[in-house]
Parts: structure tokens; C-alpha cells; sequence
């Protein structure tokens, strides 16, 4: 261990030799759980009964440690005999530093008390019964994190135990000091180092952190900032050690994610725990969230009455675009990606479908570092100009492009400095202390510590796609031996920083009826206001369940608590949704919509048209497979499966051999190959399809419709492909058809009839006539003439055998099919139905009110409405019966034709988006000449 | 001496362009030894916006966009311009090269000088072009001495060679093929200079070229032409050396700007939607006027 006068500025370091616990820290945060802290509800007689006997009992036991010098876990064992009334009495924390509910004697801590005894009137059943209710809330609502372009990891929701995390106001005040501090002096860093770069003439940063950080970028030097500053979010994870301090252990500047899931970690407690989260007088989150519209409405250069504010999306593959999806819905800004986006003439324009329309701020989630092709390359989809934009003074991006650069933990070594150089006054959050293998003092104490130190690269790096990715991403040094990790700071020191192991505090986790104990820390927030911050009174926690598991990034799951910032006296009231849903912005969602949308909803129509023609289909095979007739008599079967061969959902060999001979493999295949999520035909497939689009829209659906969706998905991930058979797999299909009947039915019953509903009507008309289509192709076109099991069987399939059987009762005719499923406009399900109503939604999109001609989607739907219209019946039928199919064929592939046609013009008149870029070659030295 | 410079690049689209986004630095910027009298940059099809502004490093550039669509794009530079000779320090005063690394002596060095010594896109340094290099700065030696000795050097052990590199070949792969461009060149010197932590620059211009004796002068068979920046120390500031041609550039160069690598000054930069197949036809007339 060298001596720390090799570094004297880092007076806050703490010698990494040293016990964490026994430092000096400039600030003493600490237990704040001061005396003074009371409810302000008076507690009932039998409360004040109950607390007695419990202060009793704790007395005496002060009196037995008091004269027991033993060691911490033994009195903590005797305690948890003493405490059985109370929740916490069973609990034993699992580590013997700084514990979150209870004091180091092992008696609940003063702001945990009331908790304590208000959830042990709850009671463990009721616990476990209001822990499954914050669960399906939670599931319900849909906050997840995913990356839908991993098909193993489509989706997982947050884990949120009903216990929150306690902090009092007194200790929240400092936290909340100390992080505007460290959220103002991020921001100067940024003016410092895009401006006059004070901080490396000055020799307190060496020039390499700039000039060979990897997200370092020339155009972010002249960029103006709206509001003044380049960090308009900040976010902070913390997290206390043994000795109950608190620590920084890294910034997130670029564009912190995680305030989201605070907010509905917020709305299901608080609605699971109504009473004694007033009774705690708990801080309210909304401000938060009004402040950071009021701040991003203040950034606005043009219209600044009535900006818009769009939130800028890394897109359904990114990690956090349910958080993205959720604030847009929650702040009602416009959800945007890049390819949403497009400049023109100096302003960045949205694509809808009544055209291009403006946009004044972005609040930007997508990483800054690929915002722009033209002027920051990289291959990953961008905005071309975007940066022009800016620099003409005709949008603010909420961060600035460039604030990520902070963020990296080399930045963690210097900040102590920083802070005095720049402010004059030490930091009133200690950071982790850190160590860069750039500094010739750091390298060596890194050396001789390595066995303490958690190795991480110095520069934070996003990965972006179609880029190289950096090779230290790639390398963990956590996993390899001692003298690998000397290696690897030997032979690439400015690379890396070692930064102190300390282990986190402990808290009370609820877990399947019972308690136990897992590490906690803490992101929190802060948001831009006037010339401070606004931040967020707690924020996320997250548990962990071994001390040395690192603190991960919110999108990639665990644990996690709501966080209480309570205080004595009561606190103000916020309408919550109502006052957030009042600003004039909100009125924008429903103004227009934009053409990525349109599109996924007119897809979302179609994948649910075809989930339901599958699933009826499958279900018709599976009630034969499994019915009173043997399967190997029943006549329909092989043109069912033949059916189903044709439109892949089986191997196809199983249409051609005979039925009797493949049972036992038929019967196992039909039920995995649904199941089979690697197949793109498969249902399982369809329905992830639809989960997805469902997901890219959900601003324009409503929550019972959100929620259909979710039971779907949820009942398809609960089914297993290797233990489902016949039964499971009737079960599934007739299941998945309620649930999209009544998605259809909440539809026409609740969304508005604009073109979002028109576009996903388009889809599903398109859809449902090509699978009418299908079926009959399928099943009634082959050699032999179809047997009246087959005529009914299609009309089961189809959803007509009640209308069939009401008009021509058991009498089983083609003619009488034909025309019920094809020409019956009064049948719901028919092929005409389908184009009528196409029709009809292709006439009430935008621009079609004054055409003096028909555009051309219109055209196409009306000439397939005609051909079905004049098909002659008869004559078809008559032709049929003598074996002449090509009449009925040519009907039904000519509409079958006409239609892709119809859904290519609806693309290319209103959907159409540009391409993605390329790079020009460009114009130097082409003739290679001297 | 006065040029007449005509710089004319054509894209050739094999598809429709519906928009693209354009930047474009073939403006001369202003330096001591050159003053611009007429500049103007002619685009086909007209631009719907067009915006001119100062980059980082002070290299004049301008902004254009198209959004209708096109299938061809023509740029042109006409620039009408006097070049005077350039005061060349005495090599043998300079100060010795260590005096002028990165970071010893940031203190007194512009950041802007300390940055051009960092990596960049294309240039990075390594142990091989600090070992090549080190055969010229010995210790102690003048750091214009050893400059001109590099270059001249880099002049010797290189093949100009157009069909060997292409335009994203990396530094490394030109020095084990030691053969390449003007560009390649010029990266190469500047990787062997900050591989020593000497800050560097990357100079993109015109040269003016002579016809073969009696031979009449070729109209628009130039071409733009890049070499090199290095700094000599706070007094004698920046001084230029072209490789490719074994000089120190004076009245045959004409300077358009300069940045950390090719990246920075770029004569046109774009991104394009659609396009298909893409041809490039790149002319430039240097036409002296005594």
C-alpha cells in the first residue's frame, strides 16, 4: 500500500486498505433517523397498548445485551426472539453492516417502527395476498424491459417487493443537497471541457480524458444550449456503507433510464398500501414529473406557447423503450424514433399521415453519440442534419448531445478535484473512491490492491450498432485470476479504473410469504430547474441478493423498491394523473398520427386476423384428433391438414402420408410445432408478433385492450411446447379466439374513429378476406368433391355454421357455403363483408374527401368488392360439380391478387418511409494520381 | 503566384435519391500566406437550404440539403486565388523535439496544438511508426531537422501507387505495403509523429502540378492533394511538409483546411437515401496565372 501523499487533492479517497466503515467522510450522513421524527397520526389505544408492551420488552432486552458482550448476530438472534408480534421480528439482515429496518441492535429503526407495526396488523397472509396484488399490477400495466430482438428474453417485468425502502426527510435533505451539487458540477465539467478547458490547461484533468474519450466529438463544441446547460436530466447511484453513509458509485448523464419504473413502482404500492402509505406522509413523485414537462416546455425556441415535445425512443429493440413508451404516455409527449424524424428546412419534422409536422423539443432516451449520420457517423439509424438543426437554433435536445460524456468512470477519479477547482468546496457525497491506471501514483496503488478493487473500463462505451464494438466491453475482468488482472491494467492502464469494493446495506425483502435480507442501493434523479435541479425524493432501489453481485443497470432486471422519503409533517397534496393529464401538450397525442404507427397498427390488425384463422383452424383439428370419432374415420381430416401443411403451421409431410399411420407423431407435433417459437409460421410466433406491435401502439390503445393483449402473451408463455398436448393445445386456441374476439370487441367499442382505428381496420379487412380466401382454396378445391363433414368443418372454421344452420339447418349444400362464406354481405365473416368495410375505411383516410379520382388503393379494393359482387354462383357451383374448378379459382385469385396490391398502395401513399442513410463516397482523390 | 482552381465532383445515381445532407469544405480558409479573391460553389440541382458556417478548427465549410429527387448531384468549386511564398524557419534553431511532446509541456502548448496529438479516426499511434520515426528525431535533434529527414524519408521508402489503397485503407496496412496516396502519406506522417506524442496535423488542398517539359498543360487532370502539419515549438508555430513530394510546401500548395485526419476535412460529406449503384467523377484544374 503506497502512501496517499502521492495524491494529496484526493483528500476524500479513502486508502482502499482501510475498512470502509471506519473513514473519515467529510459529510456524515449517516442514521438521520433523528428524535424528532413522529407520525402525525396518533396512534389508537391498542397501538399504544401494543407499543408499550413492545418498548417493554425491548428494554429488558437493551438490559440482557447491555451485559452480554456478544457478538452482533447472537444478539440479533436473541432480539428476533423477543420481536415475534411484528413483522420485522423474523428478520435477520445478512450482513452485519448497515442495516435498513433495523438498528444495530437489532431493534427496528425509529422511522421503521410505525411501518413495522401498521404492516403486522396486515398480517402475512395479507402481506402475501397484497404482494400477488402489486404483482398483477404491475403485470398489468405493462412495465417491463426487454429487448424484442432476443426471442429468449422477450419480456420480464420488474420484481417490486411490497417493503419499501425508508428514508426520513432530515437524511433526504442532504442526499437531495448533495446531488444538485454533483449534478451542477457534471454540468460545469461539460461547459469546462466543450467551452474553455480551464479544467486540462489548468492540469487538474490530463488532456487524455478528453482527446481519447471515445464519445468525444468535434460538433459538440458549438452547439447552442437552450436553458444555458448541456445536462438537463442527471441520474445518481447510490447506495450505503457499513457504516450507513452514503456513496456515489456512478453518474449517469447521457440519458438516465429508471425514473419510470420509480414512477409505477409508485402507482402499485401506494395503491396496494393506500392507508399506511398516508399515514407515513410520503413524498409525492408527480412534482417530479411536472417539472420536468415545465422544464422541457421552458426549452422550446419556437412555439413556445404550445411546443412540441417529443420523446426520443432508441425503438422497441432498445432496453428501455417500455420506460420511454411509459413516460410519453404518462408526460403525453409524442413517442418518436429516428425513423420517425426527418429535417427539412431547418426544422426537425415528424412524419404523420397528414404530412410533415414540426417538433420543438426533444426529450432525448436515445443515446447522443449516434444522433446524427451526417455529422457524427456511425452506422446506427440516425437523424441527418439534426445537429444543423440545433445549431440554427430551431430545436433544444433535452440532454445535449455530448452530456454522456461525464458519465464515464474516469470522471469518478477526478471529481473530488474537480470540485475544488471549479467550486471551491469539497464534494457533499463522497464518490467510491476510484483509481485511473492513467495516473502513474493510481497505477501503482491499483497494483497493490488489485484483491480490493472492482476493475472497470475507464470510458464508458455504448455499443452501437454496426459499429466495432470496444474490446474492453468484451473483457470481465471480475472473472479472471489476480495475475490476469495485473496484466490487463499493465498492458492498458489509461483503460481501466479500480474502483473500492464496499459492501452495500442490507434490507427486509419480501419473499413468498416470508422475510429475508438483500443488499440494496439507490438510483436516483434529478431534472433541470431554472438554474437548479428538481430531483425526485427517493427513487429506485434495487436488491440484490449477494453482497458482491454488482449494481446492474435498471433494464436488466432484479429486484427493486419503491423508496420512501418520509417526514413528520404532512405533505402537500398532487393530483397525480389529473394534474398531469391537463397541460395543453396532452391534446397533441390524439392530433395526429405518425406513419410508423399508422403502419404497426394496420400490421397489429392483420397478425390478429391471422392468429384467429390459425387458431380456429388448429382448433378444429384437435377437437377431431381428440373426439368420439376415431381420428383415422373422420373423412375432413386430411383436407384439414392439408390446410394447415399448406399454410406451414405443420411439416408438410404429414399431408401427404396417411392419417392412421402418424397418430401418436401427429399428435405431439401439432402441439409443439404451435408452440415452436423458432418457427415464424407458428402460432406461438403470431402471438409474439402481435405482443410486439400491441407494444408499439400502446398510446393508441386502450388499458383493457393492453390488457387482452397481455393474457394473451402471458398464457402462451405459460404453456410449455415439450408438456402440451391435445387437450392444452384446444384449450390455447379456443382461449386465444375469446381474447381476440373481445380485443375487437373493446376496439370498435372504445377507440375513437380516427385513422388509427381506420389503419388497424385496413389491416384486419386485408387480413380476414385473405384467410377466407385461404380456407376455402385449402379445403374445397381439391379433386373429390367436398363431403358434408368437410362443408362443415369449414364452416366451423370460418364462424358461420350458426347462420348456416339457422337458414339451410342440417342441409350441407357448396352452393349455400359458398355463398354464406363469399357473397352474404350481411354475414360478418364473409369475404364481401370484409371488402365493404375495406372500402369504407380506405374512403375516410385523410386526403381522400376532395379526389376527383379514385386514388389507387381505392381502386384496387373496389375492383376486388366488384369481382365478388358479380361473381354468378351458380355457374361456378354448377362447374365445380362437374370438376371444373378453374371458375371458383379465378375468382379467388383474382381478389387474392387484387389485395397485396391494395396494402402496397396504402404503403406507398401514406406509410413510406425514407430509407435508411447511406454514406456518399467521398470526392477526393479518385484518379489516385500524384 | 494567382490560381484559377476549378473543382468539379459528379455522382452518377444508379437510383432515385429522394433527399440527401451534405457538407462541404472546398472553400480556401485564410491564412497568411493566401488570400482568396473569389469563391463560389455551384450545386446541381438546386439545394432547398443552404448554410455556410466555421468548423472547429476554423476551416470554412458549408451546410446543403436536397429533398426532392434526384439522380445525379453536381458540386463545383470555383476559386480564384494568390498564394504567396511562405517564410520557412531555419531548421537548425528549432527546438529540439522533445521539448515539443505531449503532454511535458501542455502547460505552454494551445490545446488545440496538445488535441492533434491524441488519436484520431484514422490515425493511431503505435509502437511500429515510433520505431520508424525514431531513426529521424534522435535525441536531442532539432525538431525541423528531423521533420525534413522523415519526410524525406517517408518520400524514399514509399511507392506512390493509386491501385494499391483505397480510401478507408488503414495506416498500418499502407505501412507494410509501403506503398499508397498523398492521404495515406500524410496519415502515416502524422501516426509516426504522435506515436512519438508530437501534435500533427492533416492538411487538405491543391497542388499545383507541372506538365512534362514541352508538353502543353493538362486541363482538370489535377487533383485535390493532402499532406502535413507539424508543430515546431510555440515560436515557429506550425510548420507544413508534403511527403508525397518531398518539399515544404510553399507557392505550388493551396491550403483548403485542416483537422486531426482526413475525417475532419473531407471535401464533401453526405448521407443519401435510396441511390442504388453510385458512380463518382471527380475533376480539378489548378491553372497557374503568373
Amino acid at each position: 500500500m503506497s502512501d496517499n501523499a502521492d495524491q494529496p487533492k484526493r483528500s476524500d479517497s479513502p486508502a482502499p486498505d482501510e475498512n470502509p466503515g471506519s473513514r473519515q467522510q467529510q459529510s456524515s450522513a449517516g442514521d438521520l433517523s433523528g428524535a424528532e421524527w413522529t407520525m402525525n397520526v396518533q396512534p389508537d389505544q391498542a397501538q399504544m397498548q401494543s407499543q408499550g408492551q413492545f418498548q417493554q420488552q425491548r428494554s429488558q432486552l437493551e438490559q440482557q445485551q447491555q451485559q452480554r458482550s456478544a457478538s452482533v448476530d447472537s444478539s440479533m438472534s436473541i432480539s428476533a426472539d423477543a420481536r415475534k408480534q411484528t413483522l420485522l421480528s423474523t428478520y435477520v439482515p445478512a450482513h452485519r453492516g448497515y442495516d435498513e429496518n433495523l438498528d444495530p441492535k437489532g431493534q427496528p429503526r425509529h422511522h421503521w417502527q410505525r411501518l413495522d407495526q401498521m404492516l403486522s396488523k396486515v398480517g402475512a397472509d395479507g402481506m402475501e395476498r397484497r404482494w400477488k396484488q402489486i404483482r398483477r399490477t404491475v403485470h398489468q400495466n405493462g412495465i417491463a424491459f426487454s429487448s424484442y430482438g432476443d426471442p429468449a428474453d422477450r419480456k420480464r417485468h420488474l420484481q417490486l417487493d411490497p417493503l419499501p425502502q425508508v428514508i426520513t426527510h432530515e437524511e433526504w435533505s442532504r442526499i437531495d443537497a448533495a446531488l444538485k451539487q454533483r449534478a451542477s458540477l457534471l454540468n460545469k465539467i461539460l461547459e469546462d471541457l466543450y467551452g474553455e478547458r480551464k479544467l486540462i490547461s489548468d492540469g487538474v484533468l490530463p488532456p487524455e480524458v478528453l482527446f481519447d474519450h471515445p464519445h468525444y466529438q468535434l460538433p459538440y463544441h458549438d452547439l447552442p444550449l437552450p436553458g444555458q446547460r448541456h445536462l438537463h436530466f442527471y441520474g445518481a447511484e447510490l447506495f450505503r456503507s457499513p457504516t450507513g453513509e452514503w456513496w456515489v458509485i456512478s453518474d449517469r448523464t447521457d440519458s438516465p433510464g429508471g425514473c419510470g419504473f420509480a414512477l409505477e413502482n409508485r402507482l402499485a404500492i401506494s395503491r396496494t398500501f393506500a392507508n399506511e402509505f398516508r399515514r407515513c406522509n410520503v413524498s409525492r413523485l408527480a412534482p417530479y414529473f411536472i417539472s420536468v414537462r415545465e422544464h422541457l416546455v421552458s426549452l422550446a425556441r419556437r412555439n413556445r406557447e404550445n411546443p412540441h415535445i417529443a420523446i426520443l425512443s432508441a425503438g422497441i429493440g432498445s432496453a428501455s423503450y417500455f420506460e420511454d413508451s411509459f413516460l410519453a404516455r404518462y408526460l403525453g409527449f409524442t413517442l418518436v424514433e429516428a425513423s420517425d424524424l426527418v429535417v427539412r428546412s431547418g426544422r426537425l419534422m415528424l412524419k404523420t399521415l397528414a404530412g410533415l409536422t414540426p417538433i420543438d423539443v426533444i426529450m432525448r432516451r436515445k443515446q447522443g453519440n449516434n444522433l446524427d449520420p451526417l455529422e457524427l457517423g456511425g452506422g446506427a439509424p440516425g437523424i441527418a442534419g439534426i445537429l444543423q438543426v440545433v445549431r440554427e437554433g430551431n430545436l433544444a435536445i433535452a440532454s445535449a448531445p455530448g452530456s454522456g460524456l461525464v458519465e464515464s468512470p474516469v470522471f469518478m477519479a477526478f471529481m473530488p478535484r474537480i470540485c475544488q477547482a471549479l467550486f471551491g468546496t469539497d464534494l457533499l457525497l463522497p464518490g467510491v473512491a476510484t483509481y485511473w491506471g492513467g495516473e502513474a501514483s493510481s497505477l501503482e496503488l491499483m497494483l497493490d490492491t488489485i484483491d480490493d478493487l472492482t476493475l472497470l473500463p475507464a470510458f464508458r462505451e455504448r455499443t452501437i450498432v454496426g459499429t466495432q464494438v470496444n474490446q474492453r466491453k468484451l473483457i470481465d475482468p471480475q472473472a479472471m485470476t489476480r495475475d490476469e488482472r495485473i496484466d490487463l491494467i499493465r498492458n492498458d492502464a489509461a483503460g481501466w479504473v479500480g474502483q473500492e469494493r464496499i459492501v452495500r446495506s442490507t434490507a427486509a425483502v419480501w419473499d413468498n410469504g416470508s422475510i429475508r435480507s438483500g443488499y440494496v442501493s439507490m438510483r436516483c434523479f434529478l431534472v433541470a430547474k431554472d438554474d437548479s435541479w428538481h430531483s425526485l425524493p427517493g427513487g429506485l432501489s434495487r436488491v440484490s441478493e449477494s453482497a458482491s453481485e454488482m449494481v446492474r443497470n435498471p433494464f436488466q432486471g432484479g429486484g427493486t423498491k419503491d423508496v420512501w422519503v418520509v417526514s413528520k409533517d404532512p405533505v402537500e397534496p398532487v393530483s397525480l394523473l389529473k394534474s398531469l393529464g391537463e397541460p395543453v401538450s396532452a391534446q397533441r397525442g390524439g392530433g395526429f398520427l405518425s406513419s410508423r404507427v399508422a403502419e404497426n397498427l394496420c400490421w397489429l390488425g392483420r397478425y390478429m386476423e391471422r392468429a384467429d384463422a390459425t387458431a380456429r383452424l388448429l382448433r378444429a383439428v384437435a377437437a377431431r384428433l381428440t373426439g368420439e370419432v376415431s381420428p383415422a374415420d373422420s373423412v375432413e381430416l386430411p383436407s384439414l391438414i392439408r390446410a394447415l401443411a399448406v399454410e406451414g403451421r405443420i411439416d408438410a409431410g404429414f399431408a401427404i402420408k396417411e392419417i392412421s399411420r402418424q397418430l401418436p407423431e401427429l399428435d405431439h407435433c401439432l402441439a409443439s410445432n404451435t408452440l415452436d417459437r423458432s418457427d415464424p409460421n407458428s402460432l406461438r410466433s403470431l402471438v409474439d408478433q402481435i405482443a410486439s406491435l400491441a407494444t408499439q401502439v400502446r398510446e393508441r390503445l386502450s388499458s383493457d385492450s393492453w390488457r387482452i393483449v397481455q393474457e394473451i402473451s402471458d398464457d402462451f408463455d405459460n404453456s410449455d411446447p415439450d408438456q402440451c398436448d391435445l387437450a392444452d393445445l384446444l384449450e390455447i386456441t379456443s382461449d386465444l379466439v375469446l381474447d381476440l374476439a373481445s380485443f375487437n370487441g373493446l376496439v370498435s367499442e372504445s377507440m375513437t374513429r380516427t385513422d388509427g382505428f381506420r389503419f388497424l381496420n385496413i389491416g384486419r379487412r386485408l387480413e380476414h378476406s385473405l384467410q377466407i380466401i385461404s380456407l376455402i382454396k385449402d379445403c374445397l378445391l381439391q379433386k373429390e368433391q367436398p363431403t358434408s363433414e368437410l362443408l362443415e368443418a369449414v364452416l366451423e372454421i370460418a364462424d358461420s355454421i350458426m347462420t348456416y344452420r339457422s337458414r339451410y339447418y342440417a342441409n350441407l349444400q357448396l352452393p349455400a357455403v359458398l355463398d354464406l362464406l363469399l357473397l352474404d354481405e350481411m354475414n360478418p365473416r364473409s369475404l364481401a363483408f370484409q371488402l365493404v368495410s375495406l372500402n369504407k375505411n380506405l374512403k375516410s383516410l385523410p386526403g381522400n374527401k376532395d379526389q376527383s379520382r379514385f386514388p389507387t388503393e381505392q381502386r384496387l379494393a373496389m375492383d376486388a368488392l366488384h369481382t365478388v359482387r358479380m361473381a354468378n354462383l351458380n355457374e361456378l357451383c354448377n362447374a365445380h360439380a362437374n370438376g371444373d374448378q378453374t371458375p371458383l379459382l379465378e375468382l379467388l385469385e383474382t381478389v387474392e391478387k387484387l389485395l397485396p396490391r391494395v396494402s402496397i398502395a396504402v404503403s406507398n401513399r401514406f406509410l413510406v418511409h425514407s430509407g435508411p442513410f447511406n454514406q456518399m463516397i467521398s470526392g477526393t482523390f479518385p484518379e489516385r494520381r500524384r | 503566384m494567382l490560381y484559377i482552381i476549378t473543382h468539379k465532383t459528379k455522382y452518377d445515381y444508379g437510383d432515385v435519391v429522394p433527399e440527401c445532407f451534405n457538407i462541404v469544405r472546398l472553400s480556401p480558409r485564410r491564412i497568411a500566406d493566401q488570400v482568396c479573391e473569389e469563391h463560389e460553389l455551384e450545386i446541381v440541382p438546386e439545394p432547398t437550404e443552404r448554410v455556410k458556417r466555421t468548423d472547429y478548427f476554423g476551416n470554412q465549410l458549408e451546410h446543403f440539403s436536397i429533398d426532392s429527387p434526384h439522380s445525379s448531384l453536381e458540386v463545383t468549386a470555383r476559386t480564384r486565388i494568390k498564394v504567396t511564398s511562405r517564410k520557412i524557419p531555419d531548421p537548425v534553431t528549432s527546438p529540439a523535439w522533445e521539448t515539443v511532446v505531449v503532454p511535458n509541456s501542455h502547460a505552454q502548448m494551445d490545446l488545440l496544438s496538445v488535441q492533434l496529438a491524441f488519436d484520431s479516426l484514422h490515425v493511431h499511434s503505435q509502437p511500429v511508426f515510433a520505431e520508424y520515426a525514431k531513426v529521424s528525431f534522435t535525441p536531442q535533434r532539432p525538431v525541423m531537422q528531423a521533420l525534413i529527414e522523415l519526410t524525406e524519408r517517408i518520400h524514399e521508402d514509399f511507392d506512390f501507387d493509386p491501385e494499391a489503397t483505397i480510401v478507408s485503407t488503414p495506416v498500418e496496412e499502407v505501412f507494410e505495403k509501403k506503398a499508397g496516396v498523398c492521404q495515406d502519406f500524410a496519415h502515416l506522417q502524422i501516426a509516426c509523429l504522435r506515436s512519438l506524442n508530437l501534435p500533427a496535423r492533416y492538411v487538405s488542398g491543391y497542388l499545383r502540378t507541372y506538365p512534362p517539359p514541352g508538353k502543353p498543360r493538362l486541363v482538370g487532370a489535377d487533383a485535390s492533394h493532402a499532406w502535413v502539419g507539424a508543430y515546431c515549438g510555440s515560436e515557429i508555430g506550425w510548420v507544413d511538409f508534403d511527403p508525397t513530394n518531398n518539399v515544404i510546401p510553399s507557392l505550388d500548395h493551396v491550403t483548403i483546411g485542416w483537422g486531426r485526419d482526413y475525417a475532419d476535412v473531407c471535401p464533401i460529406q453526405g448521407v443519401f437515401t435510396g441511390g442504388g449503384k453510385t458512380l463518382m467523377h471527380v475533376s480539378v484544374d489548378v491553372n497557374p496565372k503568373p
